[in-house]
C-alpha cells in the first residue's frame, strides 16, 4: 500500500490512516481548513496573536515609558508625531501604556482560564460520571452560581477582598466556572455509557483514572471553544472592575482604569479615554471571532454555513 | 382525456461546493385524473420530482424541463406568486410524518382554516364550518374536539387525517402524497389509505403517490413508475407488475417476502452502474 | 368511545394534578436552595472574607466603643452557624442592616433607587427586542447574504464593546457636542418640585400626571443609556433569534406551510417565529436580567440614580451592608426572572402546557 506515493495533502486526508498520529494530524488539518475558510475567524486569530506579540515585546515596541511622563511639557497632548495616541494627564504616552496594558489583559484572561476551567472540568466530569446524589448536589451548587449576577457578585467579592488585580482575577474566576461544569457534565453523560468506557471499566480502571484519562480529554475541545468565547466577557468584566477602581490600581496601565482616569477629560481630551476603550473592543472582538470560528470548525453541526 | 399534468425531461440539480448533484435526470410522464405511483429507493429522486412539481425545490436547486404543464398552465413560466396561488388551491401535497409536518404551536383547526382563507375570501364562521365538514370527511368522529386540539395531542393516524384535511380543503385537482403512510402504524396505514382513496375518487382528483413500498403502490395505484438514480427505469400498469422487464424492478419485487417460501439467503438488490445512464 | 374512554379522564386528571403538584414542589425546592445559596455566598463575602467585618461596615475611622457595639450587634462573638442563622432571619424579614453612607436602613435606600434601575432595564430590553428580533429574522431568512454578515458583525461588536466606554463616547457626542439629548441624571432639576412620582417609573408617572413637558425631559434623559443597554441586549437577542429561526425554517411544517400556498411573510412571521418565540422568551428574560446587572456600570457613567450607582457608591465608601443588600436584591430578581421565564415558557408552548 505504501508504494503509492501520496502528496502531503492526500496523506492527511486519507480514509485509512496508518497511525494514530496520522489520524490526529488529519483531523486537525480538516479542522484547520474549515477554520481558515472563515475569514472573520482568521481576523480574530490575527488580533489575538497580535496581542500576544505586543505583550511579549512590550519593552521593545513601546516608544516611551508607561509609568513616567513629562508632567511639565507633555500633559494631555493631542495625538500627533512623537505621541501617536497623545498623552494623559500625567504626561505619559498613551500608546506605550496601551502596549504595556496588553500584558495585564493577557494575564487576567490566562489566569482566569487556568483557575476556572479546571474547576469546571473537575466538577462537571465527576458529577456526570458519578451520577446519583453526587451529581444532584454538585449540579445544584453549579446552578446556584449560574443564577447569580456575575458582575455584581464579582464586585461584592472584590469589595470584601479589597481592590487589586489579583483579587479581581480570583473574583472573576469564582464567578465563571459554572458554565464549564455544565458543558463538561453534558459531554460526560454522552460518553459515560459508551462501549469503550465500559471496556476500560472491565479492565479494572478506577473511577478516577477513567475520569482523568478517558473522559476529561474528550471534554477539552468543547471547553476550549467555550473558554475562548468567554474570554471577551472576562476582559469586559476586568475592565469594568478597573473602571470602578476595584481592579488594577494606578499607576498600572490597565485599560479599564485608564478609561476611568480619562473620563475627567472626556469633553476636551476625548482620546485619553477613547484609546483604551478601543483597545478593549478590538481584543474582545478578536476573542469572540476566534471563539466563533473555533466552534464552527470543531463542531460543524453547531451553527453557521 | 386531457392530461392534468405533463412532465417532459424534468431535471433537478443542486450545485454544491464539491460539484453538482443531479437529483432528477430527465423524467417524463403524463398524468390524467388517475392514481400514479412513483417508487424507488431513497435518493432515487422521487421526492424531488414531487417537490419540483409543487414548486418547493430548495432555493439553491436548479430546475430545467422540456415541458412542465399543469392543466394548461406552464409551470416553468409561472411567476413565484402564480406558483404560490396554485399551491394548496389546485396542487396540494401530503407529507410523511404528521408529527413534524403540522405546526406544533397552532391548533389543528387553525391550520386547516388557514389553508382555506389563504385561497378563498370566506368569513371566520364559514371557514370553521367547512373545516369541520372536512374533518368529518376524513372520518374524524369528533370534529369539534379535534378542531381545538394541538398536533401533539392527537395520534399519528389522526394527525395524518388532519394533514389530508388541511391539504384538500381548498379542493385541489392534483394531490402529491409523499410517503403519506410510512410513519404510521401498520394498522392505521390502511385506514388512511382508504380515506385518501375514497376522497381522490369522489373528487375526481389526480394523485401522485410517492413511496418506497412497491407492493403498497401496486395495490393502490393505477399505474406505477419505477425510479432509480434520478431516472425512470420502468413504467407499467399496476395490474401487470409481474411482467416487469427491468432487472431493478424485478429486484424490488424479489425483495418481498412470501408466506410459505424459503428465503435463504435473503435476496439483495443489485445495482448496476449502467442503469444510471 | 367505550367504557375505557369514559373512565380515563378521572384517572388522568388525578395523575395530572399529582404531576403538577410534584413539579410545583420541585420548583419550590430549586428556588429555595438557590436563595439559600445566595444568602450563604453573601454571608461568606460579608462575614468570613473580610479580616474584620466590623471595620468593613463602620469604616476604620469609627471610635472604639462604636466598633465594640457593632461587633456585639452583629453577633460576631457567636459561632458562624448562629451568625448565619441571624443573618438569614434578618435578610428574610427585609433587614439588610444600616447603610453607613446614607445612615438609612439599606432596604429603605434600595426601595427608593430600584425603580430607576428597573425602568432603565425595561426600556433597554424593549429597544433590544424591537430591534433584535427583526434583525435576527432577517439574518436567518437571508442566511449567508450581506445583511446576515452585517447583523452578525453588529452583534459581535455589541458583545465586545465595554458598555461604560461606549456610554462615555455617546455622552460626548450626543449630549456635549450635538446637544440632541439631555445629559446625566434622570430628570431635570426644573421638575424636581413639580413632579410627583407615583410608581417610581418616571415615564409612566409623567403619563399618569399628564405632565408632557416632564415626559419629554425624562425621555431625553433615558434615551441614551437605554439605547446603550438596548444595543447590548439587541446583540444577544438577534443572535439567538437567528439561530432559533434557522432551526425552525428547516422543519417539515414549513414545507407543509409552503405547500398550502402561504406567503413567505406569513410563513416567516406567523409560523416560524411563532415557534421560535417559545425559546426566545427565555432569551429575552435572561437579557433583561443581564441589563439589570449591566446597569451597574451604565448608571455610573450616566449618574443614573439607581441600584447600580447605589452599589458603586457604597463600594467606594466601603459600605459593606449596602453592597451586600444590593447584591441580594439583584440576585433575588435574577432568581425571580428565571422562574418567570420558566412559567412563561410553559404557558407559550402547548406541548408543556397542562390543559
Amino acid at each position: 500500500m505504501r508504494d503509492v506515493t501520496m502528496t502531503r495533502r492526500e496523506w492527511l486526508l486519507t480514509d485509512r490512516p496508518q497511525s494514530r498520529m496520522q489520524a490526529r494530524l488529519g483531523r486537525a488539518y480538516v479542522a484547520w481548513r474549515r477554520f481558515t475558510a472563515n475569514r472573520l475567524a482568521v481576523i480574530g486569530l490575527v488580533i489575538i496573536l497580535g496581542l500576544v506579540v505586543l505583550a511579549a515585546f512590550a519593552p521593545l515596541l513601546a516608544p516611551h515609558s508607561p509609568y513616567i511622563g513629562d508632567l511639565a511639557k507633555a500633559r494631555l497632548l493631542s495625538p500627533g508625531p512623537g505621541h501617536w495616541l497623545g498623552t494623559d494627564d500625567q504626561g505619559r504616552d498613551i500608546l506605550s501604556r496601551l502596549i504595556y496594558g496588553s500584558r495585564l489583559t493577557l494575564q487576567v484572561v490566562l489566569l482566569v482560564a487556568v483557575i476556572a476551567a479546571p474547576i469546571g472540568l473537575l466538577v462537571g466530569t465527576v458529577a456526570g460520571y458519578a451520577g446519583g446524589w453526587v451529581d444532584a448536589v454538585l449540579m445544584r451548587i453549579t446552578d446556584i452560581f449560574l443564577a447569580f449576577p456575575k458582575l455584581v457578585l464579582a464586585l461584592a467579592f472584590v469589595a470584601a477582598l479589597g481592590p487589586g488585580i489579583g483579587n479581581a482575577i480570583i473574583a472573576i474566576a469564582i464567578t465563571s466556572w459554572p458554565p464549564y461544569a455544565r458543558i463538561a457534565r453534558a459531554e460526560t453523560l454522552t460518553v459515560r455509557n459508551s462501549d469503550y468506557i465500559l471496556a476500560v471499566q472491565l479492565m479494572g480502571a478506577s473511577p478516577w483514572r477513567i475520569v482523568l484519562r478517558h473522559i476529561m480529554p474528550l471534554c477539552i475541545s468543547s471547553l476550549i471553544v467555550r473558554v475562548t468565547l468567554d474570554m471577551a466577557g472576562i476582559i469586559l468584566t476586568a475592565a469594568g472592575l478597573g473602571f470602578l477602581g476595584l481592579g488594577a490600581q494606578p499607576p498600572l496601565p490597565e485599560w479599564g482604569a485608564m478609561i476611568a482616569s480619562g473620563r475627567r477629560f472626556i469633553l476636551d481630551q476625548w482620546w485619553v479615554a477613547a484609546a483604551p476603550g478601543f483597545a478593549i473592543l478590538i481584543v474582545s472582538l478578536g476573542f469572540n471571532l476566534l471563539g466563533d470560528g473555533l466552534r464552527d470548525a470543531l463542531d460543524p453541526r453547531g451553527s453557521g454555513q | 382525456m386531457r392530461a392534468l399534468l405533463d412532465v417532459e425531461d424534468l431535471r433537478v440539480s443542486f450545485p454544491t461546493r464539491t460539484g453538482v448533484i443531479e437529483a432528477v435526470r430527465g423524467v417524463s410522464f403524463t398524468l390524467g385524473r388517475e392514481r400514479l405511483g412513483i417508487v424507488g429507493e431513497s435518493g432515487s429522486g422521487k421526492s424531488q420530482t414531487g417537490r419540483a412539481i409543487m414548486g418547493l425545490t430548495a432555493e439553491h436547486g436548479v430546475i430545467a424541463a422540456g415541458k412542465l404543464d399543469f392543466n394548461g398552465t406552464d409551470l416553468l413560466k409561472a411567476s413565484k406568486a402564480e406558483r404560490r396561488a396554485l399551491r394548496g388551491k389546485r396542487i396540494a401535497m401530503v407529507l410523511q410524518d404528521p408529527k413534524y409536518s403540522l405546526n406544533p404551536v397552532m391548533t389543528i383547526g387553525r391550520q386547516i382554516v388557514e389553508t382555506l382563507r389563504t385561497h378563498e375570501p370566506v368569513g371566520r364562521a364559514e371557514a370553521k364550518r367547512r373545516a369541520l365538514d372536512m374533518l368529518a370527511a376524513v372520518q374524524i368522529r369528533d370534529p369539534e374536539r379535534v378542531f381545538g386540539l394541538y398536533p401533539h395531542e392527537v395520534s399519528g393516524g389522526m394527525g395524518q387525517r388532519a394533514m389530508i384535511a388541511m391539504m384538500l380543503i381548498a379542493g385541489p385537482e392534483l394531490l402529491i402524497a409523499d410517503e403519506p403512510t410510512s410513519a404510521l402504524d401498520v394498522t392505521v396505514q390502511l385506514d388512511v389509505l382508504g380515506i385518501l382513496n375514497h376522497l381522490v375518487a369522489e373528487r375526481g382528483m389526480g394523485l401522485i403517490f410517492i413511496s418506497h413500498d412497491l407492493r403498497l403502490v401496486s395495490s393502490f395505484c393505477d399505474r406505477v413508475i419505477v425510479m432509480y438514480a434520478g431516472r425512470i427505469v420502468e413504467e407499467l400498469p399496476a395490474a401487470r407488475l409481474s411482467d416487469a422487464q427491468h432487472p431493478y424492478t424485478r429486484g424490488l419485487l424479489n425483495c418481498m417476502p412470501e408466506i410459505g417460501t424459503e428465503r435463504h439467503p435473503l435476496p439483495v438488490l443489485d445495482r448496476k452502474p449502467e442503469w444510471k445512464t | 368511545m367505550s367504557m375505557m374512554e369514559t373512565r380515563k379522564p378521572a384517572g388522568r386528571a388525578r395523575r395530572r394534578a399529582y404531576g403538577r403538584l410534584k413539579s410545583v414542589a420541585g420548583f419550590l425546592v430549586v428556588v429555595a436552595t438557590t436563595y439559600l445559596g445566595l444568602l450563604a455566598v453573601t454571608f461568606f463575602i460579608g462575614r468570613v472574607v473580610p479580616i474584620d467585618p466590623v471595620l468593613a461596615i463602620v469604616g476604620d475611622r469609627a471610635p472604639a466603643h462604636v466598633v465594640e457595639r457593632v461587633r456585639l450587634e452583629m453577633g460576631l462573638n457567636l459561632p458562624y452557624y448562629q451568625q448565619f442563622w441571624l443573618y438569614m432571619k434578618g435578610v428574610l424579614s427585609g433587614d439588610f442592616g444600616t447603610s453607613v453612607l446614607t445612615t438609612n436602613p439599606v432596604m429603605t435606600d434600595i426601595r427608593r433607587v430600584f425603580p430607576a434601575t428597573m425602568e432603565l432595564a425595561t426600556v433597554g430590553t424593549i429597544i433590544g427586542a424591537l430591534l433584535g428580533i427583526p434583525l435576527g429574522v432577517l439574518a436567518a431568512v437571508r442566511r449567508g447574504s450581506m445583511s446576515d454578515q452585517v447583523v452578525r458583525i453588529v452583534g459581535l461588536v455589541g458583545y465586545s464593546v465595554p458598555i461604560f466606554w461606549l456610554g462615555l463616547l455617546a455622552l460626548l457626542v450626543f449630549y456635549a457636542r450635538l446637544g440632541w439629548v439631555s445629559g446625566p441624571g434622570r430628570i431635570d432639576v426644573v421638575f424636581e418640585y413639580t413632579f410627583t412620582p407615583v410608581t417610581g417609573f418616571f415615564l409612566l408617572d409623567a403619563i399618569i400626571n399628564r405632565d408632557w413637558a416632564a415626559f419629554r425631559d425624562i425621555l431625553s434623559h433615558i434615551i441614551l443609556p437605554a439605547s446603550l443597554l438596548g444595543y447590548f441586549s439587541m446583540a444577544y437577542i438577534s443572535r439567538m433569534t437567528r439561530s432559533f429561526m434557522l432551526n425552525e425554517l428547516g422543519q417539515e411544517y414549513i414545507v407543509a406551510a409552503r405547500a398550502k400556498g402561504l406567503s413567505e411573510a406569513r410563513i416567516i412571521w406567523g409560523h416560524a417565529l411563532r415557534n421560535a418565540a417559545v425559546p426566545l422568551i427565555t432569551v429575552i428574560a435572561l437579557s433583561y436580567a443581564g441589563l439589570l446587572e449591566g446597569s451597574v456600570l451604565t448608571e455610573t457613567v450616566f449618574a443614573w440614580p439607581g441600584l447600580g450607582l447605589y452599589i458603586t457608591n457604597s463600594l467606594q465608601n466601603a459600605d459593606m451592608n449596602a453592597v451586600l443588600g444590593g447584591t441580594i436584591v439583584i440576585g433575588s430578581v435574577f432568581i425571580a426572572i428565571n422562574l418567570l421565564s420558566d412559567v412563561l415558557y410553559r404557558m407559550l408552548d402547548p406541548r408543556t402546557r397542562t390543559r
